[in-house]
C-alpha cells in the first residue's frame, strides 16, 4: 500500500494544486483581488511538488525496490512538469477577463 | 492424487449450479465475466442499431424517417447506451473474467459482489430499455445538461429514467471497482511482485481506482438533479440560488475521466496482446506503468475542456488547455513504446494484430485532433459541430472497440478451447475497417463546414449533402462488418476444432491452464518468479495440474485462494469463498425495488426496499467467519497460512477501504458543489443563514469522539479477552448524539425547496443521517456477532471494518457541521 | 492524406453561410488559420506514426539493438521529447490567439444584448435602449462589437461560425463575445447547444451596415 501511495502522490498531488489554483482563481475575481496571489500559489505548488520529489528520492521515506524507486521518481519529475506547465499561464495572461 | 482425480475434485467443488439455477445462483468469475461481456456485446448492438437509424435520417437533407422528438430520444440513447451499458461493462466483463486467471488467483475477491453488481447492471440496464421502447426515453442528450433536463425543459419521465437508471448501473461500476482494485492488490500468485504483474492488472487497477474517484462526481450530480425533479430542491434553478454551471462541473469531473476509463483497459488489452503478436517483449514495462498512472490522473485535471464556451476567464481556461494538451505526453509514451515494441521484435499479422494496426492508423488521428480540441480558440469554432461527433468516434472506436476486437480473438480460442476454423473475421475487419473511416472522416469536415451534432435534419442547398451521404453508406458497410465479426464468432464457437493450449505462445498465466478453463481456474496456485512466468517455464500448466503449486490438496469442500502482501507478493492467508446463492440477485432485485420506486414516485416503496436490502445484507456478512481459532492451515510446500478471517486486515477491510476513497470522494464532490455554489452562483446569499445552537454543536462534538473512542475500546477489550458490550453502547450512543444533531440541524431549515442553500444543507444532513444510521447498524451486528461467539482477540477483522466505517461518520459529520454554518459565520 | 484534403477541398466549394473555414471577421480568421496550422502539423505527424508503423513489418535481422537502445530511442526520444516540444509551441500560439480574441477594452466599441429562449433570438442596443430586433441582429461593419449573451430559459449558445467561435447563453450569467464583420452583409447565426425539439430552427441572421447605414439604423430608422 505504501509503494502504491508512492506511485500516486505526486500526481494527486498536482491534482490538488490544480484545483486549489482554479479555485483560489475563481474566488480572486470575483473578490477583485490581485494576481500576485496567484503566482504565490504557483510557487507554493513548486514547493510542495520538490518536497514530494525530494521525499520519494529519501532513503527514509522512498521506496526500497528499485522498480517502485524508479517509477516513483519518474512520476515525480512527471508532476513538476505537470505543475509547470499547467500553472504557467498564471505568470503572462490576465486572469479575469472571461471570453 | 493425480491430475485428472484433483480435476474432478475440484470441479465438484467450484461448479455452479446445474441448469437454468446456475445463471442465478452462480458466483463464478468466469460464469459471471461471460455474463457481462454477453450483456455487455447485446447493448452494444443495439447502440448501433440506435447509430444506423441516425445515419438513416442524416443520410439525406430534409429526411421524413423521423421527427425530432423520436430523433432526440434516439441519439440521447445511443450515447448513454454505448458509454454506459456497453464501455464500461465490457471492461468489467473483461476484468471478471481474465484478471484472475493473469493473476494466477482462483477467483476475484468477493464473488457474491460481483454477482451483485451484475445483477445492478442487468436490473438498470433493461429500465432504460423499457423507456426505449416505450417510447418515453430520455431526450435531452447524454450529458443531461439543465434546465433542459429539469423540470423546466422536460417535464414528463424521460430523464428519470436518465438519472435513476444510470445511476443504479453505476452502483455495479463501483462494486466492479472495489472488486477489481482489491483483487489486484491482494489476490496474486506468490511471487508476484507489483514489477512482475502483468501489464493487463496494472492497467486495470488504475482504471478501477478512476473509477471509484470518477464516477462519485456523476452520481452526486444524479441525485442532486433528481431531488430538483422530484421534490423541487434548486440545485440547478439560477433564481433560487442554483446554477446550471454546476451540473457541467459535476458531469465532466465524471465524464473525462471516463474516456480514459474506457481507454485505457484497451491500451492494456495491447501493452497485453502486441507484445506476443510481435514475439517479443513490452518495451519499457515500467516507462508504460508510468505514463498509464500520469494518464489516470492527469485525466481528473482537463474536465473544463467540455467547457471552454460556458464563459470561464481565460486563465481558467489556461489551466484546462494546458493540462489537456500535457495529457498527450504519456498517451505519446504508448504509443511510442507500441511501435518500439514492433520494432524490436518479429510481428506477424494474425488477425489480433491486424485489429491492432486498425487500432493505431485510427486512434492516432483521434488523438491528434484531441490536441487540436485541446487548444482554446479553435475549440470555440468547432464545439458542438459534427467535428467533435467524429474526433469522438477516432477516440472511443479506434482506441477501445479495435481493441476489444484484437482481444476477443485474441482470447476466443481460451474461452472456447477451439481453434477459428473459418476466416470470415479478416473479411469483417476490412469492413468495419473502410466503414468506419469512410463514415468518419469526412464527418471533420462537414463540422468544419459548420454542421451542428444533434440536428434532426438540415436544408438542401446547405452544402453538407454529399458528406452525409458518404457518411451514412459507409456506415452501413461499417454495420455489415460487426455483423459479420458476430457470425463470426458464433460459428466458430459452434464449429468444434478442438485448438492447441497455447496458440500464440504467450507468456502469461492465463494460458497455464486447460482451455476452455475449468471453474477453479489453477489445479494448483503456481508460484511467480518472472513478469512471464509461462515464458520462464514452459511445462508449468502441466506442474500445476499435477498439483506442484500451492493449494493442490481440495480440503473439506472448500473453495480456496490466497491472498498475497501488496508489494513483494508473499503470501499471508488462505481465503475461503463463499458457495453458490442466490443472494445477490435477490439483493440487486430489491435495490432495484428501491430505484424503481423513486422513478415511479411510489416513495412507500423505497424504505420497504431499504429494509428488505438490510435484511439481506446482515444475511449476506453473516454467513462470514467462523466460532473458533482454526490456526495455520497448510497451503502446500511446507508454507503454514492463517484463513483470512483470522487476519487483522482481510480483504472485506480493504473493500472497504476502497469503497470510502469512493464515498469520500462523492463527499468532496458535494462539498466542492456546495463551495462552487456560495462563491459562482448569482443569487447568493440566501434568505438565512443556519444558525448554530450549543446544544446541536455539543451533541455533535460528543458524538464524534464517543463513536470512534467506543470502537477502539471495544476492539481492546475484545484483545483482552474480556466482554466488549460496555465499549459498543458507548459507540451507539456517540452515533445516537451524531444522528440528534443531524435532525436538529434539519429541523431548523424546515423549507429545502427555498434555495440552493437550504437544499445542501439537506443533501449534507441526509448524507450524515445515512452514515450514522449505517454505524449503528454495523455496530448492533457487532453486538450481535460478539454475543454468539465470532470475535475473538484472533478475529478481530470485522470490528476493524467497523471501525472504518464509524471513524467515517464521525469525520464527515463534523465536516458536515462546519460547512454548514461557515458560509454565516464569514459573512 | 494530401489527396484526401484535395477532395474535401472540392467538396467545400458548394455553400458557405456556417462555414468555419471561409472567415469574414478578425477573430474568425484567426481561429481558421490555426485550424490550417492545426491540419498540416497532425498530418505530418500522423504520417510519421503509419511510416514508423508499416516499416516496423519490414523483413530485418531481429535484434539488432538492446532493448536500453530501443527505450532510448522510442520512449524518451518519440515518446516524450517530441510531443513536450510539439506540444509546447502549440500551447503557447493557442495561449496567445485566445488572450487576442479576449473582450478587451477598444475605442469605438459597440455593445449589443443577445438574449435565448426556445426557440428565438432578441437582440438590445447599448445605443438605443429602448430598441430590440427578433431574429435580427444589426450591427456596424469593420468595428468591434461586444455582444453580452444571456438566456431567459435553458442554455443556448451564440455562434456566427463566419465572425467569431461560440459562447454559451446561460440562465443567470453575462457571456461577453467580441464579434467582428470585415464587411457589410448578412451572416448567418445559429444556437450551438442542443436544446430540445425546436433546437434545428434556432437560427438569427447578423445584418453588418456599412458606416451610413449604420447611422441611419441607430438614428431609429428602419434599416
Amino acid at each position: 500500500m505504501k509503494d502504491l501511495i508512492r506511485l500516486f502522490v505526486p500526481l494527486v498531488l498536482w491534482l490538488a494544486s490544480f484545483s486549489a489554483i482554479y479555485g483560489l482563481q475563481a474566488i480572486m475575481c470575483r473578490q477583485g483581488w490581485d494576481q500576485i496571489l496567484l503566482i504565490g500559489g504557483f510557487g507554493l505548488a513548486i514547493a510542495l511538488q520538490s518536497a514530494v520529489l525530494l521525499g520519494l528520492a529519501s532513503r527514509k521515506y522512498g521506496a526500497s525496490t528499485k522498480f517502485v524507486r524508479q517509477s516513483s521518481l519518474a512520476l515525480g519529475l512527471v508532476g513538476m512538469l505537470a505543475v509547470l506547465w499547467t500553472f504557467a499561464p498564471v505568470v503572462f495572461l490576465s486572469a479575469c477577463v472571461a471570453a | 492424487m493425480n491430475a485428472l482425480r484433483r480435476h474432478r475434485a475440484l470441479t465438484r467443488i467450484w461448479a455452479s449450479d446445474p441448469g437454468w439455477r446456475g445463471w442465478f445462483t452462480t458466483v463464478n468469475h468466469s460464469d459471471l465475466g461471460r455474463m457481462f461481456l454477453l450483456l455487455a456485446v447485446v447493448y452494444f448492438f443495439i447502440g448501433g442499431i440506435l447509430a444506423m437509424l441516425i445515419r438513416a435520417q442524416l443520410a439525406s437533407p430534409r429526411s421524413p424517417f423521423m421527427g425530432a422528438d423520436v430523433y432526440n430520444q434516439i441519439f440521447t440513447m445511443h450515447g448513454t447506451i454505448m458509454m454506459f451499458l456497453f464501455a464500461i461493462p465490457l471492461f468489467e466483463g473483461l476484468a471478471v473474467y481474465f484478471l484472475p486467471k493473469l493473476l494466477g488467483a482462483r477467483d476475484l475477491a468477493f464473488p457474491r459482489l460481483t454477482a451483485f453488481g451484475f445483477w445492478c447492471y442487468a436490473f438498470g440496464g433493461s429500465m432504460l430499455l423499457f423507456a426505449l421502447v416505450a417510447g418515453i426515453a430520455p431526450d435531452s442528450g447524454w450529458f443531461m445538461y439543465p434546465p433542459l433536463s429539469s423540470t423546466l425543459g422536460s417535464p414528463g419521465i424521460n430523464p428519470d429514467f436518465w438519472l435513476i437508471g444510470i445511476t443504479f448501473v453505476e452502483v455495479s461500476a463501483i462494486c466492479a471497482a472495489v472488486e477489481i482494485t482489491v483483487s489486484i492488490l491482494r489476490y496474486r500468485a506468490a511471487g508476484m511482485s507489483l514489477s512482475r504483474m502483468p501489464i493487463f492488472a496494472w492497467y486495470a487497477l488504475i482504471t478501477s481506482l478512476m473509477i471509484l474517484t470518477g464516477f462519485p462526481p456523476l452520481i452526486l450530480g444524479s441525485l442532486l438533479l433528481e431531488l430538483e425533479r422530484a421534490f423541487g430542491m434548486p440545485f440547478f434553478q439560477v433564481e433560487l440560488g442554483g446554477d446550471s454551471l454546476l451540473w457541467q462541473h459535476l458531469f465532466w469531473l465524471f465524464g473525462h475521466p471516463e474516456v480514459y476509463i474506457i481507454f485505457l483497459p484497451a491500451a492494456g488489452v495491447i501493452s497485453t496482446i502486441l507484445p506476443v503478436m510481435a514475439r517479443t517483449t513490452l518495451l519499457g514495462y515500467g516507462w508504460v506503468v508510468v505514463a498509464a498512472i500520469a494518464l489516470g490522473v492527469l485525466s481528473f485535471g482537463i474536465w473544463v475542456h467540455h467547457m471552454f464556451a460556458t464563459g470561464i476567464p481565460h486563465l481558467s481556461l489556461a489551466f484546462f488547455s494546458a493540462a489537456s494538451t500535457l495529457v498527450a505526453v504519456p498517451t505519446g509514451i504508448q504509443v511510442f513504446a507500441w511501435l518500439g515494441t514492433i520494432w524490436k521484435g518479429r510481428p506477424h499479422m494474425h488477425l489480433p494484430m491486424l485489429w491492432i494496426v486498425g487500432f493505431f492508423a485510427t486512434f492516432v488521428i483521434g488523438g491528434l485532433t484531441g490536441v487540436m480540441v485541446a487548444v482554446v480558440p479553435f475549440d470555440w469554432q468547432v464545439h458542438d459541430t459534427a467535428f467533435i461527433t467524429a474526433h469522438l468516434h477516432y477516440v472511443l472506436v479506434g482506441g477501445f472497440v479495435f481493441p476489444m476486437l484484437a482481444a476477443l480473438y485474441y482470447w476466443m480460442p481460451h474461452m472456447t478451447g477451439r481453434r477459428r476454423f473459418f476466416k470470415l473475421g479478416e473479411t469483417a475487419f476490412w469492413l468495419v475497417f473502410v466503414g468506419f473511416h469512410g463514415t468518419f472522416l469526412l464527418m471533420h469536415w462537414v463540422g468544419l463546414l459548420g454542421q451542428r451534432r444533434r440536428i434532426d435534419t438540415y436544408d438542401a442547398g446547405s452544402g453538407w449533402e454529399v458528406i452525409n451521404l458518404i457518411s451514412s453508406v459507409f456506415s452501413f458497410i461499417m454495420a455489415i462488418g460487426f455483423v459479420l465479426v458476430l457470425i463470426d464468432v458464433v460459428v466458430n464457437a459452434a464449429v468444434k476444432s478442438r485448438g492447441p493450449r497455447n496458440p500464440w505462445r504467450a507468456g502469461s498465466l492465463e494460458w497455464a491452464m486447460p482451455i476452455p478453463p475449468p471453474a477453479y481456474n489453477f489445479a494448483s496456485l503456481p508460484l511467480v518468479t518472472s513478469r512471464d512466468a509461462l515464458a520462464a517455464s514452459s511445462d508449468l500448466a502441466v506442474r500445476l495440474a499435477k498439483g506442484e503449486g500451492y493449494l493442490g490438496a481440495p480440503r473439506q469442500n472448500q473453495r480456496e485462494t490466497l491472498t498475497v502482501d501488496i508489494a513483494t507478493g508473499t503470501p499471508n492467508s488462505i481465503v475461503v469463498y463463499p458457495r453458490n446463492t442466490a443472494l445477490p440477485m435477490l439483493m440487486a432485485f430489491v435495490t432495484g425495488g428501491m430505484f424503481l420506486g423513486m422513478l415511479i414516485k411510489a416513495y412507500w416503496l423505497v424504505p420497504l426496499a431499504g429494509v428488505g436490502i438490510i435484511a439481506f445484507a446482515l444475511r449476506w456478512v453473516w454467513t462470514l467467519g467462523h466460532r473458533s481459532d482454526l490456526g495455520p492451515q497448510d497451503a502446500g510446500h511446507g508454507l503454514m497460512l492463517p484463513y483470512a478471517t483470522e487476519v487483522e486486515d482481510p480483504p472485506g477491510w480493504w473493500g472497504s477501504v476502497f469503497l470510502l476513497l469512493a464515498n469520500a470522494t462523492f463527499f468532496g464532490c458535494l462539498l466542492f458543489g456546495y463551495a462552487f455554489l456560495w462563491t459562482v452562483a448569482p443569487n447568493w446569499p440566501p434568505p438565512a443563514w443556519a444558525i448554530a445552537s450549543w446544544p446541536m454543536l455539543g451533541a455533535v462534538v460528543t458524538g464524534a469522539i464517543l463513536g470512534p473512542i467506543g470502537i477502539r475500546r471495544a476492539i481492546g477489550a475484545v484483545r483482552r479477552e474480556g466482554s466488549p458490550a460496555l465499549a459498543l453502547g458507548i459507540t451507539m450512543i456517540g452515533c445516537a448524539c451524531l444522528i440528534l444533531s443531524g435532525l436538529s440541524v434539519l429541523m431548523s431549515m424546515p423549507d429545502p425547496t427555498r434555495h440552493a442553500y437550504d437544499a445542501t444543507v439537506w443533501v449534507l444532513g441526509g448524507y450524515v443521517l445515512f452514515h450514522t444510521g449505517l454505524a449503528i447498524l454495523m455496530t448492533g451486528f457487532l453486538v450481535a456477532r460478539a454475543k454468539t461467539g465470532f470475535m475473538a482477540p484472533g478475529r478481530l477483522g470485522e470490528a476493524r471494518i467497523v471501525q472504518l466505517w464509524i471513524d467515517y461518520a464521525a469525520c464527515i459529520s463534523l465536516v458536515a457541521v462546519s460547512a454548514t454554518f461557515a458560509p454565516g459565520l464569514l459573512s | 492524406m494530401s489527396f484526401s484534403i484535395l477532395t474535401l477541398l472540392l467538396l467545400s466549394g458548394c455553400t458557405q453561410n456556417l462555414s468555419i473555414v471561409h472567415p469574414a471577421g478578425p477573430a474568425a480568421a484567426t481561429i481558421a488559420t490555426l485550424w490550417w496550422v492545426l491540419l498540416v502539423g497532425a498530418a505530418a505527424i500522423f504520417v510519421l506514426v503509419m511510416v514508423l508503423l508499416l516499416l516496423a513489418f519490414r523483413v530485418r535481422n531481429a535484434n539488432d539493438s538492446s532493448d536500453q537502445e530501443h527505450e532510448r530511442r522510442w520512449i524518451v526520444g518519440l515518446g516524450l521529447a517530441f510531443p513536450v516540444t510539439v506540444l509546447t509551441a502549440l500551447l503557447a500560439y493557442g495561449l496567445v490567439i485566445g488572450e487576442h480574441l479576449m473582450p478587451r477594452a477598444v475605442p469605438e466599441l459597440v455593445t449589443v444584448g443577445a438574449e435565448a429562449r426556445q426557440w428565438a433570438w432578441r437582440f438590445t442596443y447599448a445605443d438605443m435602449p429602448s430598441f430590440e430586433t427578433d431574429g435580427v441582429l444589426h450591427i456596424p461593419a469593420g468595428k468591434p462589437i461586444d455582444v453580452q449573451i444571456t438566456s431567459v430559459d435553458v442554455i443556448h449558445s451564440f455562434w456566427v461560425p463566419r465572425l467569431a467561435g461560440k459562447l454559451d447563453a446561460i440562465p443567470g450569467h453575462v457571456n461577453v463575445l467580441r464579434i467582428e464583420a470585415d464587411l457589410p452583409g448578412e451572416y448567418d447565426g445559429v444556437s450551438a447547444e442542443f436544446s430540445g425539439a425546436g433546437y434545428r430552427m434556432h437560427d438569427f441572421t447578423v445584418v453588418a451596415h456599412d458606416a451610413e447605414s449604420w447611422s441611419a439604423f441607430i438614428a431609429g430608422e428602419t434599416p
